[in-house]
């Protein structure tokens, strides 16, 4: 049994929730306990950054907001969540840590995951110019397409009791994908711009044709990502 | 590859008019029937649909995380212009407080000028204080001037001093031979001589002249005692 929400939502002389409520404020879409635990969040990881990162204040801000986003998507796809005032762990049992600590462990496996990324950018350009390069000699394949193995059928996109780990993966994707596709598909899908209008915002392409293009490509490659990641995660 | 590639991007297109709304009722009917049968079609649908819903959710939450970071940030800045703001007005109140102890305060100058202990002898202490003023020479003596002022205003209106003097001051009368009205005119210039201290206490000097050239013209006891304040003050008035 849950807990009842009216009592959760009662004025306070301070704005202090536990983790539980916290929890149940992202759940149930609370704006106020929202707000409150992102500030006491942001708080924390200030006063107590400086002894397990460095030289992150550029990205401090990035930090900050993908793990609460990382938080929000787990909370919001029900990979943690609150029985009888207890909170609960992807694994099934309670939690052991204070909410806080453990949104510190997501922060630091986010940066790690930044710094992969920013490695992985370099790889991924190369293959786009490989693949480029297959393009224009007429090949019949491109370099994504080539990393396709498996059979439609065997999709998770297909398979409905993946849904949520699929939702998960693709949150994921989109927090870490290139600027360039961000802003393409952000303008496309989340503005619901149309193409001329896109293109008159970005000016880098020449023609309708050459930002469809470009929009698939992102569109491909994060499907193949978010597939990978899926059997990664059902390996591991 | 470049058949297979157009139609998956006609397929694309397909997908996202039907995402945004951007299809007729029957465009809508002949999408859903080909993702009925095309299962190519349909896994690239569900992915299409995941991340358009999951952009959407991660942008909304990043505007507001971004509203939530302004807001911090505005917080923090008016926190420190209020700090900054406390710290003048605390800093001005402290300089105004000690201008205020250091220079304005009447009682801390005037009367520290003068050995007020003597002063507030009177002149027959050596035949026996009066009991009943000793309250108000207190009162001068611990700066308590308005306090002082007050009892001797009292004092002189009720007229006590002219029965109590009858009763209290018998030992010295009959030593100095002195009848009682010349006791209640001693007793008088005493209260007179507090009277002016209080006021040069309060640092009206000026206004202490009156009573205290009053005393050296009507007083023979006080005379000296008042001329030589008279003095002081009009020294300093030079």
């Amino acid at each position: 049994m849950t807990i009842a929400w009216n009592s959760i939502v009662r004025k306070r002389t301070k704005e202090e929730y536990s983790d539980a409520e916290y929890l149940l404020g992202l759940a149930n879409n609370n704006v106020s306990i929202q707000n409150t635990l992102y500030k006491n969040w942001r708080k924390y990881f200030d006063d107590n950054y400086r002894s397990l990162f460095f030289g992150i204040d550029d990205s401090k801000t990035e930090i900050i907001q993908n793990t609460y986003l990382e938080l929000w998507n787990k909370v919001r796809l029900k990979r943690i969540y609150v029985i009888d005032g207890v909170v609960i762990g992807s694994n099934g049992k309670p939690f052991t840590a204070k909410l806080m600590t453990y949104m510190m462990s997501i922060a630091l496996i986010q940066h790690k995951e930044m710094v992969r990324k920013a490695n992985e950018i370099i790889y991924i350009d190369d293959l786009i110019k490989y693949s480029d390069t297959i393009n224009s000699e007429s090949s019949s394949c491109n370099a994504i397409d080539y990393l396709q193995v498996e059979s439609i059928e065997n999709s998770p996109f297909l398979d409905n009791t993946a849904e949520q780990d699929m939702r998960e993966i693709v949150s994921r994707i989109i927090s870490s994908m290139s600027p360039r596709c961000n802003q393409i598909l952000t303008s496309f899908y989340y503005e619901e711009k149309d193409l001329d209008t896109i293109m008159a915002d970005i000016q880098t392409f020449e023609s309708k044709d050459a930002l469809k293009t470009s929009k698939n490509k992102c569109l491909s490659r994060l499907k193949e990502s978010a597939k990978s990641e899926y059997y990664r995660y059902l390996n591991s | 590859m470049d058949t297979e590639t157009n139609m998956n991007n006609s397929n694309q297109e397909a997908i996202d008019n039907y995402l945004l709304g951007r299809t007729s009722r029957q465009e809508e009917i002949e999408f859903e029937s080909k993702i009925d049968t095309d299962q190519s079609c349909l896994e690239q649908y569900v992915f299409t649909k995941y991340l358009k819903e999951e952009l959407t959710a991660v942008n909304d939450m990043k505007a507001q995380m971004d509203l939530w970071e302004n807001e911090t940030k505005m917080e923090n800045q008016n926190r420190w212009v209020r700090n900054y703001m406390k710290w003048i007005i605390n800093s001005g109140i402290a300089a105004i407080l000690i201008l205020v102890i250091t220079f304005i305060n009447p009682s801390n100058n005037n009367i520290e000028r003068y050995d007020l202990d003597s002063l507030c002898n009177p002149i027959m202490a050596e035949y026996g204080d009066y009991p009943d003023l000793s309250t108000i020479k207190n009162n001068v003596l611990d700066h308590k001037f308005d306090m002082a002022l007050d009892k001797i205003d009292k004092y002189i209106l009720q007229k006590e001093y002219v029965s109590e003097g009858k009763q209290n001051n018998v030992f010295a009368d009959t030593l100095l031979n002195i009848d009682l009205g010349e006791t209640k005119n001693q007793k008088n210039d005493y209260l007179q001589w507090l009277k002016a201290l209080c006021i040069i206490g309060k640092g009206q000097e000026k206004e202490a002249l009156s009573i205290l050239y009053e005393l050296s013209n009507n007083s023979i006891l006080y005379k000296e005692k008042a001329d030589y304040l008279i003095n002081k003050i009009e020294e300093r008035e030079r």
